[in-house]
């Protein structure tokens, strides 16, 4: 049959299972396994393929049938086998077991398991076994575990059977469908269907390229789909079909066009976003498939290994989407990945190698290191790992290249260093025995020796004496012809002596020299023969050797009477050398001696002459005690003959000691000639002694044993190690190689690191045991040109014993010089200033002196420079740097960088106009909106014209107190500029809110949204229109006006004269335009009035907060009578009307007060004369409490109309700037700004947070920020001692008070906010305030609370200094003091006090309350004054800020000097005088007439008391038209009185009086 | 040079001109569907527009429908300036509007570039970035009630001040293109080379 045919091949080798022993029990176990797994694998490969080819060829379907119908028949035929066969396996393996008798029961089960398997391996094989086998033995055996144990097998047969049996239908499908020889065999009308219809479809599409189906316009499905198809429909791919890739897309064309789809969303899933970004090419998106005719996959011959029966491994497990991906990936990058076909197999699937994963886990063999047997292997491990090791600590980098316009550029590869290793000799070794280390020693003497040799100095010298002598000859022979001639040049004969003389000298020291030479070397050559001697003796002792160097002396024999008189002739050379030379010297000596005789022999003639003399003048005279000059003597040359036989003979000094032995005369001439000689030494065969042969085998195996290696270090980086060399047997290593050396930037010095390893067991047995370092060649020195040098490295042991290493290393480095002869070395490029070029540095040439000082450390061209002063090479440069610290300094350069000279800049008008533009000095007026010209001279000089300087205070005629005022002026205006310039520094800054919109956070919201819910529901609350604010760009245009509400005004004073009613009114002026309210009548007038005032600006850009234009209210009195007409006498004809206004009081408000407060709103003390006459006195009761119980108040509203939005960003800007700059007070500023959040978050605080917020600290004078408490002192400030002293002393503490808030307020109020309105004050200590002798608000309150502070002193009073906001004056500063209940505020400024709890107290509010030791913030600003009754500890009111204990929050506080000041009498005297005169002359022009009063002002200047005096409106009284224009007759009379207070603080009195004349 | 400087003040050139012709060409949003785009012009004090448009709104764009996200836009820009200094050069700044899912207007991102300096053609790529809410809190405010966070004016990104208070995300990228020429910069004393040159000098 044919299925048994088929299957009968493989399962032959299982014959043998059914041998009767337990080795065919194990095999079959073996095969079983094989077994399975094959028919598992074929059967699941085979459904597949039937499952994928059955529904889809319909055609198919019958010949399936047929296929099936017939299998049928044997399936039975096989059942009935497999029955038997199994049967047939399990007996005997039961015999067996049975035979096996007593075994253990676990070994049943494998038997048992082995003959199922046979069985079941055996099923195919039916026929086969069921022939071959011989019939089992009827089972006799019949316990009850075993029979069970037949049932399972019997089961497991079974299934096994049926697998098989299945397995076997399907091969036989598969083999009629692939095999045509077989399909004719099997069903020829079949197959024959078959192959035609494919065919047939075949050619058809085949007939259809992809040109011709692109030529047709439209496509029809299926010929896109079959078209789609072609790729993987081929006719072999059938047959060879074993995958299931390739098969379903046959079978399935539609499912392969729906692939397509798939393969683009499935690249759109997984491939990231960016590849596409990154190709950015459209073309590259979609995918279109190759029109290249070739299909992806070639079948050749199509092969099915595992089918062959060979070992194909196991597909690793690759889950399908991955696979499909890949697929996808590899398809759609056909043209990418152009080896497409490499990875696809020919099954259609991707190629994969088998799973490398073994089944059994396991872990490679790991050599163990001690073990001797794989010491050799251990040695490469280590040696491998060592290397590994080297290379990670070695970083190896890729090449920089130098992009620096220093080096030339177009260099692709790095300098290259030479390293010439040629080897090393030691000379000192632990394995050196004593024979080697006398070696070493000779070789080193021999060294020298040769060296010495070379040289051969003794002849050197000995040529030099005699050229020394011969030119002395010549010399001496010249000056005696000189001498004798007649015309002798004395300078050239002192010449020749001078030069003889040298020559003697010289000649002296060279024959030293040349004896000292000649017996060094011959001591060197007495040690060379001693150590040969040494080595000869250790020779000789050990009867062998191990060293193979061989001494050649040669001597040369001298004969004895030929050296003596050598001897004799040197040394009479000598002598006479030295005789000649001293006498010489004597001539000398004696010429001199014989000019002194000379000298002497005349003075002693003199003074005998004058002795004589004196003798007959009858003087006493003297001896002449001079001795004459000592003859020199001629130095005796024996000695020194002697000396000089001595030292040539025997080489004895003068001491008689021998410091250099000499040949003696007939000693032989040796020579010496080291020489290797491999006989030297003693084969080991030849030792004599037994223990020393043994010991010298050791010795020279350990020798083997070692091997070294030189690192090479580039400035410390390792660039690489040598090979490894081992000894040679004279303790040498050769090397003799080059090694190269990249290096991007040159080292400055290699370094070689010889370093020990030795073979075997040891890992740790690495030793560095020398160095040696090289110098870094210069730019032009390549390898070739240096000659090696050697290099001695000692190691010495771990006793500091002798060197346990010494040797020599010879080596060279210099750079690389390629083929063509460049040398690859960098050339270091400096900066020549002179020619301002990039110069080659010649190695020789000096280094610039001028380079030192422009040394970038960053600059590549001039590391050299810096790292030789680095290393401390160059100890000019190294100086240089300690100079200048190290750093790099370029202001040697500065003048080359800039782009023209600071003269040029600072003439360029254009330059200057544009510094000025950025400063914000020209605006936009000047340029008259046009762009900054292009051209200076288009621009005029007087638009960046400074502004005007101001001219010195001490020049000017002006008085002092003038000159003190320009100084306060001038002072101020600094400070605002600095102000101003932060102010310019601040407007970058923004918050986030003005920079982005966003949402609000919820939070906020959900509190609004809820809020009206929970508010108090007033219906009867009136509803009120919020004013919608214009902003203020609109300002030039709308009409503005000032709405002034003028409700009432209490307590005015009423006239003396009771029969007459008061009828007051209020005039408004504002930019002088007046209007007036209408005459009301009584002292407590309601006027209810409203006036609008225009309001203009004087130009456009100016900014309202800064107009200081006044807002003035007068309240007049209307006094009209009837009076008779001039000159009438009778009352009844022509009596005139008089209408007099009488001053009352004023009040006056600046507008930016308005502006920026955006309403005055409240009760206004009006300030009043001192003394109105015709008012307030009744006559009665005594002065002060009679002439006004209460002071007059006007109750107004005043605000713009519209409403102007107040600058909020000026106020936050500078907010932030203050915050920003706020470094060292952060933790105060936090606490400020949480307080603030605080407040914030409450929605009525939100709405005036404005003025409630509280200033922790304020600008000094001297632009630093300070915190506020500073500004008081806690024992205050001493008021002056005179204040209290006028006439009697005063006591009462409250009258003192008054005093000095009276003292206070005299102290001429100057704005300082005009500039910075409602913004920044700049706070000036009392010291400054008093010095200056102004200031505003703050300076006044600080004054006058330092002054209370030093009364209250010791009372229980409290004093704070208040910042709140007042009527009218907005944020403002006053004093409250607290005492026990009564708690009382004065304005420090008017020197009035208000009970805080009074319905006049002008404070309406407080930010905070400052003390000496800190700021309580107010947390509820809006109960106003009345938060006061709640003292200052109340945590739920105030908020203490303590003043930290640090030295910067020190009180900045100076006592006050009080004496003298600007103003002297005579100024005083002046003042009165020009006040007076002034007045009177004003009055005169103003015809007035004057009901008369007087007022008390403070001296500011006198056009301010001319106001002041206007004001009142003096000049007006009696001004009216008579019948007859007469003029009526008034007399005034003006009164000005001037009062020093301390300090020169001045109070002037003026008495104004207009006298009716009737 | 003098000389050219004399010429062009004897000439009565007292200022140097800058035209840039260009397009916003695409923008790449490929989270945002219908954008449109507005552009303004910052510069300094001394520059003057002399022709073009100072604001443009362009088209509303839907993106492709490939992965880019791609919204060509093609939109023109074109102006011509004048000034004297080359300080404050004028810069574009472009924003992208688009729809939330409200419906409400809403700022998709912001981008801002120098127009050229130096004459010739020149493409840009320019990345676009938008402000982030400063809380979750408020982002969540701000889907809900489609207020993304923007600038309050959109000049601010021309200047170097009061950035520095904002965080913003990156979201894509727009590619511009300039044609630039220039008039009497050289006259003036300002050379403005292409920029390969310029580079080359500088090195030298």
């Amino acid at each position: 049959m044919l299925i048994v045919l088929q299957e009968a091949g493989q399962p032959e080798p299982e014959q043998p299972a059914e041998a009767p022993d337990d080795a065919a029990s194990r095999e079959s176990e073996k095969l079983r396994g094989a077994v399975k797994t094959k028919h598992d694998t074929k059967k699941r490969r085979l459904r597949k393929k039937l499952n994928a080819e059955l529904p889809a060829e319909g055609e198919l379907q019958s010949a399936q049938a047929q296929v099936k119908e017939r299998l049928r028949l044997s399936r039975e035929d096989l059942r009935q086998a497999g029955g038997e066969a199994a049967d047939a396996a399990a007996a005997p393996a039961t015999a067996d077991d049975e035979a096996a008798g007593a075994a253990a029961p676990s070994t049943s089960s494998p038997a048992a398991d082995a003959a199922a398997g046979a069985s079941a391996k055996s099923a195919t094989a039916a026929v086969a076994a069921a022939g071959g086998a011989p019939a089992g033995k009827p089972l006799t055996a019949k316990a009850l575990r075993r029979k069970k144990l037949e049932e399972e097998q019997r089961q497991q047969a079974e299934r096994l059977r049926e697998q098989a049996e299945e397995a076997q239908m399907y091969s036989a499908a598969h083999a009629a469908l692939n095999r045509e020889d077989r399909l004719t065999r099997f069903d020829a009308a079949t197959a024959q269907e078959l192959i035609r219809s494919r065919t047939e479809r075949m050619a058809k599409m085949t007939k259809m390229s992809w040109e011709a189906l692109r030529e047709k316009k439209e496509l029809t499905e299926d010929e896109q789909v079959s078209f789609f198809a072609n790729s993987v429909w081929e006719p072999d791919e059938l047959t060879a079909a074993d995958g299931t890739a390739a098969a379903p897309a046959a079978a399935q064309p539609q499912a392969g066009a729906d692939d397509e789809v798939y393969v683009y969303e499935g690249e759109k899933v997984y491939l990231h976003r960016a590849v596409f970004l990154a190709k950015a090419d459209e073309s590259k998106l979609y995918y279109y498939p190759s029109a290249a005719s070739a299909t992806p996959v070639s079948v050749e011959h199509p092969v099915n290994l595992a089918e062959e029966g060979l070992y194909v491994g196991r597909r690793p497990r690759v889950t399908e989407g991955n696979v499909l991906r890949l697929q996808s990936i590899l398809t759609m990058k056909a043209d990418v990945y152009e080896s497409k076909k490499g990875w696809l197999g020919e099954d259609g699937r991707l190629r994969m190698l088998p799973d490398p994963l073994k089944d059994v886990p396991m872990r490679p063999l790991v050599p163990d290191d001690d073990d001797d047997v794989q010491g050799v292997q251990a040695q490469q491990q280590h040696q491998e790992q060592l290397r590994l090791r080297q290379l990670a600590r070695s970083e190896f980098r890729p090449a920089r290249r130098w992009d620096s316009p220093f080096a030339s550029l177009e260099r692709e590869t790095p300098w290259q260093l030479e390293v010439d290793i040629g080897g090393v000799q030691f000379l000192a070794h632990p394995l050196f025995t004593r024979e080697h280390a006398a070696v070493s020693r000779l070789r080193q003497l021999h060294r020298r020796y040769a060296r010495s040799e070379k040289s051969n100095f003794p002849a050197y010298f000995r040529d030099r004496i005699a050229a020394l002598r011969r030119e002395i000859a010549k010399l001496t022979q010249e000056a005696a012809r000189l001498e004798r001639s007649q015309n002798k040049n004395e300078l050239v004969l002192q010449d020749y002596r001078n030069r003889v003389d040298a020559y003697r000298a010289e000649l002296s020291t060279t024959r030293h020299s040349k004896i000292r030479e000649e017996a060094a070397h011959y001591s060197l050559l007495i040690d060379l023969l001693n150590a040969w001697r040494e080595v000869r003796d250790i020779r000789q002792e050990l009867g062998f050797s191990v060293t193979d160097v061989r001494c050649d002396i040669e001597e040369a024999v001298q004969s004895r009477s030929e050296d003596e008189q050598e001897l004799l002739a040197e040394i009479r050379d000598w002598t006479e050398e030295h005789q000649s030379a001293v006498q010489a010297k004597h001539q000398l000596v004696q010429a001199e001696y014989l000019a002194q005789r000379q000298l002497y022999e005349r003075r002693r003639a003199d003074f005998e002459s004058r002795r004589l003399a004196m003798e007959q003048s009858g003087m006493a005279t003297g001896e002449f005690d001079d001795e004459p000059p000592p003859e020199p003597q001629p130095e005796n040359v024996d000695n020194f003959v002697q000396q000089i036989e001595r030292l040539v003979r025997l080489g004895e000094d003068e001491f008689g000691q021998v410091t250099c032995r000499r040949r003696q005369p007939g000693e032989p001439l040796v020579r010496v000639r080291l020489l290797d000689n491999s006989h030297v030494t003693t084969p080991l065969n030849d030792i004599p002694e037994q223990h020393r042969a043994a010991e010298e085998t050791r010795r020279r195996r350990m020798e083997s044993e070692f091997f070294y290696t030189i690192q090479i270090y580039a400035d410390d980086k390792l660039v690489g190690p040598t090979e490894d060399v081992t000894l040679s047997s004279n303790f040498a290593l050769h090397f003799n190689r080059i090694y190269l050396v990249e290096v991007v930037q040159p080292p400055s010095r290699i370094r070689l690191q010889l370093t020990e390893h030795r073979r075997g067991g040891f890992r740790s047995a690495v030793r560095t045991i020398g160095f040696a370092s090289l110098p870094r060649p210069d730019s032009q020195t390549t390898r070739a040109q240096l000659n090696f040098s050697e290099v001695q490295f000692s190691q010495t042991g771990a006793d500091a014993g002798p060197a346990e290493y010494e040797g020599l290393i010879r080596s060279r480095c210099g750079w690389r010089s390629d083929s063509e002869g460049n040398i690859l070395a960098p050339m270091l490029k400096v900066y020549d200033p002179q020619t301002e070029t990039y110069v080659d540095p010649t190695p020789d040439a000096p280094k610039l002196p001028r380079l030192t000082e422009m040394r970038d450390p960053n600059d590549p061209a001039f590391v050299r420079l810096n790292l030789n002063a680095a290393l401390g090479q160059d100890p000019q440069q190294q100086q240089q740097q300690q100079l200048t610290g190290g750093y790099c300094r370029l202001n040697f350069f500065e003048e080359e960088f800039g782009f023209c000279s600071a003269e040029d800049l600072d003439t360029d008008l254009r330059f200057r106009a544009l510094i000025m533009r950025d400063r914000g000095d020209i605006g936009a007026e000047q340029l008259k909106g046009a762009p900054m010209p292009a051209f200076a001279s288009l621009i005029s000089k007087e638009m960046v014209e400074e502004p005007k300087r101001e001219t010195d205070v001490s020049r000017t005629r002006a008085s002092e107190l003038q000159k003190m005022r320009m100084r306060y002026e001038a002072k101020m205006r600094y400070v605002r500029e600095q102000v101003t310039e932060a102010f310019n520094a601040a407007k970058g800054y923004r918050t986030y809110e003005e920079v982005i919109d966003e949402a609000k956070a919820v939070v906020v919201d959900i509190l609004s949204l809820l809020r009206p819910l929970f508010s108090r529901k007033r219906p009867l609350k009136p509803a009120r229109e919020i004013v919608s604010r214009t902003p203020l760009l609109s300002l030039a245009m709308a009409p503005i006006t000032l709405s002034v509400n003028i409700i009432d005004a209490i307590d005015l004073p009423s006239p003396n004269d009771s029969k007459q009613i008061l009828k007051p009114f209020v005039e408004v002026t504002f930019q002088g335009n007046t209007l007036r309210t209408a005459t009301m009548s009584g002292t407590n007038p309601d006027w209810n009035a409203s006036l609008e005032l225009p309001f203009r600006l004087r130009n456009a850009t100016q900014k309202p907060e800064t107009i200081s234009d006044p807002l003035v209210l007068k309240v007049f009195n209307d006094r009209t009578y009837s009076r008779p007409a001039e000159g009438q006498q009778a009352a009844d004809v022509g009596s005139v009307v008089v209408q007099e206004k009488h001053f009352l009081g004023s009040v006056s408000i600046p507008f930016s007060t308005v502006y920026i407060n955006e309403k005055v709103q409240g009760r206004l003390q009006l300030r009043v004369p001192d003394l109105v006459t015709g008012y307030g006195g009744s006559g009665a009761g005594d002065g002060a409490a009679r002439r006004r119980p209460r002071a007059p108040a006007l109750r107004v509203f005043i605000t713009l109309q519209p409403h102007l939005a107040r600058p909020g960003l000026l106020q936050q800007a500078f907010d932030t700037w203050v915050r920003a700059t706020k470094n060292t007070l952060s933790r105060l500023a936090d606490e400020v700004a949480g307080v603030m959040r605080q407040m914030q978050s409450n929605p009525e605080a939100q709405v005036e947070e404005f003025l409630y917020h509280p200033r922790a600290f304020v600008v000094s004078m001297e632009v630093k920020e300070v915190f506020v408490s500073c500004y008081l002192s806690p024992t205050g400030l001493a008021p002056p001692a005179e204040l209290f002293s006028r006439g009697q002393e005063v006591t009462d503490p409250q009258h003192k008070k008054l005093i000095i808030a009276n003292y206070v307020s005299l102290v001429p109020f100057v704005s300082d906010a005009s500039a910075f309105p409602g913004l920044i004050d700049i706070w000036n200590t009392c010291e400054e305030f008093m010095d200056y002798q102004a200031g505003d608000e703050e300076e006044h309150a600080v004054l006058l609370a330092n002054y209370l502070l030093h009364l209250s002193q010791g009372t229980g009073t409290q004093i704070y200094l208040a910042l709140g906001n007042a009527v009218p004056e907005g944020s403002t500063a006053y004093v409250v003091e607290v005492d026990g209940n009564d708690k009382y505020v004065w304005n420090p400024s008017l020197g009035l006090r208000f009970n805080a709890m009074g319905d006049r107290c002008p404070l309406i509010s407080i930010d905070c309350l400052i003390s000496a030791g800190g700021v309580y913030i107010n947390k509820k600003p809006f109960e106003g004054v009345r938060v006061l009754n709640y003292g200052v500890t109340d945590q739920n009111y105030w908020l203490h800020i303590e003043k930290p204990n640090e030295r910067t929050f020190e009180c900045i506080q100076q006592p006050i000097n009080y004496s003298g000041g600007p103003v002297g009498d005579s100024d005083i005297a002046n003042i009165e005088y020009e006040i007076e005169i002034t007045l009177r002359k004003a009055i005169s022009e103003w015809r007035p007439r004057i009901v008369g009063y007087s007022m008390r002002v403070g001296y500011m200047s006198t056009d301010e008391i001319l106001q002041e005096v206007r004001n009142t409106k003096l000049h007006e009284i009696g001004m009216y038209v008579d019948s007859s224009d007469a003029v009526p007759k008034v007399q005034f009379s003006c009164v000005v009185y001037l009062h020093k207070y301390p300090k020169g603080v001045l109070s002037i009195r003026l008495n104004l009086m207009a006298l009716n004349r009737r | 040079n003098f000389q050219a400087i004399q010429m062009a003040a004897e000439a009565g050139a007292s200022s140097f001109m800058l035209n840039v012709c260009g397009q916003i060409e695409s923008v790449e949003l490929p989270h945002y569907d219908y954008i449109f785009l507005i552009y303004q012009f910052v510069h300094g004090d001394d520059w003057e527009r002399v022709l073009g448009l100072e604001e443009g709104v362009s088209q509303l764009s839907s993106k492709s429908a490939d992965v880019r996200g791609l919204h060509a836009f093609a939109f023109p820009v074109e102006v011509t300036f004048k000034s004297t200094n080359p300080h404050g050069w004028p810069q574009l700044v472009v924003t992208a509007l688009g729809t939330d899912i409200w419906g409400n207007q809403v700022v998709r991102g912001y981008s801002v570039c120098h127009l050229p300096m130096q004459p010739g053609r020149v493409t840009k790529r320019v990345p676009l970035f938008a402000p982030q809410s400063s809380s979750l809190m408020s982002k969540l405010q701000g889907l809900m009630q489609s207020e993304h966070p923007l600038y309050t004016d959109p000049k601010i990104l021309g200047q170097g001040q009061g950035r520095q208070v904002t965080r913003v995300r990156s979201l894509g990228q727009m590619t511009l293109n300039f044609s630039t020429s220039m008039k009497n910069t050289r006259a003036l004393g300002y050379q403005l080379l292409p920029g390969e040159n310029f580079g080359a000098a500088a090195a030298m």
